[in-house]
């Protein structure tokens, strides 16, 4: 398990330069966290499109609201809270059934190390993973994305998500237990 | 003894230490249990996240070019607070010309002297309107109707908007 540690604050000279007014203070600051802004919409909505439109309006949102930031709280984590939140709306308002492709999961959501190293195996292993947290619910694959895949600490997801740090663990366990058991069910049944 | 449930036991084996642990190394159902909890973090700590489109951050500043410049949380909270100490520095210099100490003996000396002042207008007029009530109501009326025709003619003209049906 992760260590819990204190958010370094990496960001706090761009985001002075951002309030000033300096537009490429910002963009640096949109280069430093569009990576892990972008994967968690992707993993909260599943297509591309929108996860690349929620992700910009995110991002659009802080930079109008630069002046309620709170500058002793790690900026990724503000915009990663905007994020999540846009993504939640957006996933409300979806009128149709949620019957995501799963075969397009597995082209949007690959693992970033090096797979041309890895073997045929761990890659589809990996591509397994990646299917079977698809068919978990929102809340399962955004705990288990920052966790793992973003290697959150237990009080950043807390602060993400709007909840208390105590009950994270139990909500990580939970969608592990659920994703183990997805794991063990053939890939023909997760289609 | 009973196998403990999942969250307990998972708890301990992240905590590294519990009876359910204990437990676990006599019962081959937890052991593996905990062993297929332990392979899965293994993996899914392999994940990372996709890289994003490349033309993110270029559309993210196109965007933002189009926003006014953000207005510095200093200056919203500071310049209320400038203003209201300037105000109130003002007023206690008018009303004291000297420390603020003397500020409440003042107000209620201005207080008085207001006072004073609205009772010598208000007597005032009741002797101009017990002695000269009718010149008084026309010059008041002339000065009423003179001020209208005035904004009237400084007012621009109304424009009607007249939608032609062809």
């Amino acid at each position: 398990m992760l260590a819990e540690r204190t958010p370094p604050l990496p960001y706090r000279a761009e985001v002075q330069a951002a309030r000033r007014g300096d537009r490429s203070a910002f963009e640096t600051l949109v280069r430093s966290v569009q990576r892990p802004v972008y994967g968690l919409c992707l993993r909260l909505l599943r297509t591309e499109a929108e996860a690349s439109e929620v992700a910009q309006e995110a991002f659009l949102r802080a930079y109008q609201n630069l002046h309620r930031y709170d500058a002793s709280k790690p900026f990724d984590l503000w915009v990663l809270a905007i994020a999540r939140n846009l993504c939640l709306d957006l996933l409300r308002r979806r009128t149709r059934m949620v019957t995501e492709n799963v075969d397009d999961m597995h082209e949007a959501l690959p693992s970033g190390e090096a797979s041309q190293e890895e073997g045929v195996i761990v890659a589809e292993e990996r591509r397994s993973l990646e299917s079977a947290m698809a068919t978990l619910s929102v809340e399962d694959r955004e705990v288990l994305g920052l966790y793992y895949v973003q290697k959150r600490t237990t009080k950043e997801i807390a602060a993400v998500m709007g909840v208390a740090p105590g009950t994270i663990m139990a909500r990580l366990f939970r969608a592990r237990e659920k994703l183990r058991k997805r794991m063990t069910v053939q890939p023909e049944e997760l289609a | 003894m009973n196998c403990p449930d999942l969250e307990t036991l998972l708890f301990d084996q992240a905590a590294g230490s519990g009876e359910s642990l204990e437990h676990a190394r006599t019962c081959p159902a937890c052991a593996a249990l905990l062993e297929e909890h332990r392979q899965l973090e293994k993996d899914l700590f392999r994940l990372a996240d996709p890289l994003p489109p490349v033309d993110l951050v270029a559309r993210v500043m196109h965007r933002v070019a189009a926003e006014p410049m953000p207005l510095r949380a200093e200056m919203r909270v500071g310049l209320p607070i400038l203003a209201a100490t300037l105000m109130a520095a003002v007023l206690s210099f008018v009303a004291t010309r000297g420390p603020i100490g003397l500020l409440g003996a003042s107000a209620a000396r201005a207080l008085v002297s207001w006072a004073n002042t609205l009772s010598g207008v208000g007597n005032a007029i009741h002797a101009a309107w017990s002695t000269t009530a009718v010149p008084l109501a026309l010059s008041l009326s002339a000065v009423l109707l003179l001020s209208l025709v005035g904004l009237r003619r400084v007012a621009p003209p109304r424009t009607v908007e007249i939608e032609v049906i062809p």
